[in-house]
């Protein structure tokens, strides 16, 4: 069996991509905070503050060169997709729980949760997961799963 | 051949991604389940009605002092939970005790005693019994919700069906449902898009009165529960009552001249609302709390006025009632009398005393004033009829849309837009012309029904949703067939389509009642936003069986939406907290956690049912 060897073709473009993406996303995460959540609540702050700094700081690192960079990614991506799951796990208890409450959700609500979900998934679960599996290594080579090992496909 | 991998797709099949994956899911699934099991309320069935009836007979006897309390003859019924006991006079809790009665003979024999000690003690000297009603409240769930944060907790209980208790160590008060209606914490919490209404359980000041009622033991800690009652009042020689949120739910109804009578019903309230005599003569008051037996609100609405107006001149044309007309001329003579003026440097007349004067008072009471002409043929209102539609032809702009508000001083036509004065417009140039015969109207009408269904609905994302359109379907309907256009047909059924969307089905939770248009249940249905949109599915079925084109499906909405609001509207004795049942009777609240009767809500339910009586016709109208 053959074997693409796209990974080591991308290894500059994943660096940029994932550079550009994460800057990107952690500004947008910042400016949708500050721009959209009128009110100020401590937990939504921090967990956004934390999530869109992480990303921009990695994503600067990652343009950049700077030596830690790949373990800051891993870092970045580990931590959005963690808070992108408790997002999804936090609708969908809210949901069973409203539910509950009225045995029925209606059209409304659902459509509310659902548009909901749909805003998170792509940025905070879909893009960290993949982010996650192009700063692995191939084959398990670093398939620890911490963030302190060398992530290869990704240049320093 | 060779294969090609992708080492990205690799990486995410990884046995360690899919465990986590798969532990994520089951964490979620788990949860979610366990969270909704534990705050789903399953409620036991009430007692039986005549076993309810036999109880209540025992405790009146004992309310009157009229020979010894006998235990009715099936006691063993096991009760779910504490049983709350009233005794209501004239709207005033006269008697009211909580029983932990674990049967009905337990219940029986102990509210016996405590209403018999109660009159011993001359607590009822002044009752007139004949008037009093006893108010039984079963607990029949109870469960646990959150506290915190408040929204969370403001959304955990069913407007108007939950009570709020309060469990502090061994003992539990509670807010019943009428308590928190009567304290106004239903809707109270959370303000919705456009500042008038409220979502959601005013918590905070429902915990307040929870702690007070508990004697403040700030040494404990209270937990928040919410619970479900089955409740029943007293009706002299029949069972008893089912209440829901305080009040008597009226039967669905069985033909069509019951949606005429609940319409008539609703002509009588508006007459006994109307001044008779005085400077004021013709005018209504605005409105009425049966709650507080008095007004609600301090204000007053020419075009809500100028509806009802409509309605008065609307049910004489289709019922032939005396009653109707003479209201409905009362009402015009005071718009003609004390609202309509000379509008400065605008032609015609306007309506209001205000610097600033609105499109939407000219109009309805120009659509009042030719409905009363075209049901009387007096000729007494075409002159200020004439005056109003001059104004409104100088309001509208070339595009076939108008201006909304004319400050009169400045002599400006000012760009503020306001919902519904365009249709209105275009329904008072429609009817002006059924009048006056003047075809310039038409075509100014044809013009505004132009701009309403075809330029101001058409952008992106139009095709998924409505404004409140029930105007604009009224004119279009009433145009015809002057004006006949498949545009303005398939645009009032896209409307209906948009609304059958939102309609609840029998047995739909959390309320239950078919024919209410609700987008979430965290609201309770309202009777005017029903009322409107059913005026607006009526013309649209006239308008489409006037096109050969009649939509069965439009029919059984109609349907639906008339058997919710004749089941909304107060009968002849709505409900034992109010201190005058008879005043609030033939009105319809704004809804089940609004109770307060206003002239629109009359206005716009009267004309939906007349209106539907004269579709469904032989349709069975009995709900599924």
């Amino acid at each position: 069996m053959e074997e693409t060897n796209c990974t080591n073709d991308l290894r500059q473009p994943v660096r940029m991509a994932l550079g550009a993406g994460n800057l990107g996303l952690g500004i947008f995460l910042a400016l949708v905070a500050i721009a959209t959540l009128r009110a100020r609540y401590l937990p939504v702050d921090l967990g956004v503050g934390l999530v869109a700094t992480l990303l921009a700081a990695s994503g600067a690192a990652l343009l950049l060169r700077v030596g830690p960079a790949a373990v800051l990614a891993r870092v970045a991506s580990g931590v959005t997709l963690a808070v992108g799951l408790s997002i999804i796990t936090g609708l969908i208890v809210s949901a069973s729980y409203l539910r509950g409450i009225y045995g029925d959700l209606g059209r409304g609500a659902s459509s509310m949760f659902l548009l909901v979900a749909f805003a998170v998934v792509p940025y905070l679960v879909v893009y960290p997961v993949v982010a996650l599996a192009l700063l692995r290594g191939r084959g398990g080579e670093s398939g620890d799963g911490g963030a302190g090992g060398p992530a290869r496909g990704v240049g320093k | 051949m060779t294969a090609r991998t992708c080492p990205l797709c690799e990486r995410l099949r990884r046995a360690d991604v899919r465990h986590w994956g798969a532990a994520w899911a089951v964490v979620t699934v788990a949860s979610s389940w366990l969270v909704g099991s534990w705050v789903s309320l399953e409620p036991a069935d009430p007692p039986p009605a005549a076993e309810v009836r036999r109880t209540m007979d025992v405790l009146r006897a004992a309310a009157e002092g009229s020979g010894a309390p006998v235990a009715p003859a099936a006691d063993g019924t096991t009760l779910h939970g504490p049983v709350r006991v009233v005794l209501w006079h004239d709207g005033m809790p006269v008697f009211r005790r909580e029983f932990d009665a674990t049967t009905m003979a337990d219940l029986v024999a102990r509210a016996s005693k405590e209403i018999d000690d109660a009159r011993s003690a001359g607590r009822f000297a002044r009752v007139d019994m004949s008037r009093a009603r006893l108010h039984l409240s079963f607990v029949v769930a109870e469960g646990p919700v959150l506290a915190w944060p408040p929204l969370a907790a403001a959304a955990s209980f069913v407007t108007t069906l939950d009570g709020a208790a309060l469990r502090v160590g061994d003992a539990t008060v509670r807010l019943w449902p009428d308590d928190l209606l009567r304290r106004r914490l239903y809707s109270a919490f959370l303000p919705l898009p456009g500042g008038v209404m409220k979502a959601g359980l005013d918590v905070p000041r429902a915990v307040e009165a929870l702690w007070a009622m508990a004697g403040h033991p700030d040494e404990r800690r209270g937990v928040l529960r919410r619970f479900r009652t089955a409740e029943f009042v007293e009706r002299p020689g029949g069972d008893p009552e089912p209440l829901v949120a305080g009040r008597v739910i009226e039967p669905p109804p069985g033909s069509v001249s019951d949606l005429r009578s609940a319409a008539l019903e609703g002509v009588r309230w508006l007459d006994a609302a109307q001044r008779k005599d005085g400077p004021d003569a013709g005018r209504f008051d605005y409105d009425y709390d049966p709650i507080s037996n008095g007004p609600f609100d301090a204000g007053y609405s020419l075009p809500r006025h100028g509806g009802a107006a409509w309605f008065l001149a609307f049910a004489h044309r289709k019922t032939g009632d005396a009653v109707a007309r003479e209201a409905a001329g009362k009402a015009l003579e005071y718009l003609a009398a004390s609202a309509m003026r000379s509008c400065g440097q605008a032609p015609g007349e306007c309506v209001g005393r205000e610097r600033v004067v609105e499109l939407g008072s000219a109009a309805l009471a120009a659509v009042a004033m030719a409905e009363y002409e075209r049901a009387t043929g007096e000729g007494r209102f075409v002159e200020p009829l004439r005056r109003l539609i001059e104004f409104i032809e100088w309001m509208q702009e070339p595009s076939g849309d108008f201006v909304h508000l004319y400050d009169v001083e400045a002599h400006e036509r000012l760009p503020d837009r306001l919902p519904y004065y365009t249709g209105e417009a275009a329904l008072a140039l429609v009817l002006a012309y059924r009048v006056t015969g003047e075809r310039a109207l038409l075509d100014r009408a044809h013009a505004a029904l132009d701009h309403l269904t075809k330029r101001a609905w058409s952008f992106f994302g139009s095709a998924y949703f409505y404004g409140e359109e029930h105007w604009t379907c009224i004119a279009a309907h009433e145009a015809f067939p002057e004006i006949r256009d498949d545009a303005y047909l398939e645009f009032c059924e896209g409307f209906a389509r948009f609304l059958r969307e939102m309609q609840t089905a029998e047995g739909e939770p959390p309320f239950g009642w078919e024919g209410s248009y609700v987008v979430t249940p965290f609201l309770a249905p309202r009777t005017t936003a029903v009322a409107g949109r059913t005026e607006a599915t009526v013309a649209t079925y006239k308008l489409g069986l006037a096109m050969g084109r009649p939509n069965l499906v439009v029919l059984e909405q109609v349907r639906r939406s008339l058997t919710f609001l004749v089941r909304m509207r107060y009968g002849p004795e709505p409900s034992p907290l109010f201190a005058r049942p008879g005043r609030a009777a033939g009105g319809m609240p704004g809804g089940l956690d609004d109770p307060v009767v206003r002239i629109d809500h009359v206005q716009h339910a009267g004309l939906a049912l007349l209106g539907g009586a004269d579709v469904l016709g032989d349709y069975v109208i009995e709900p599924p």
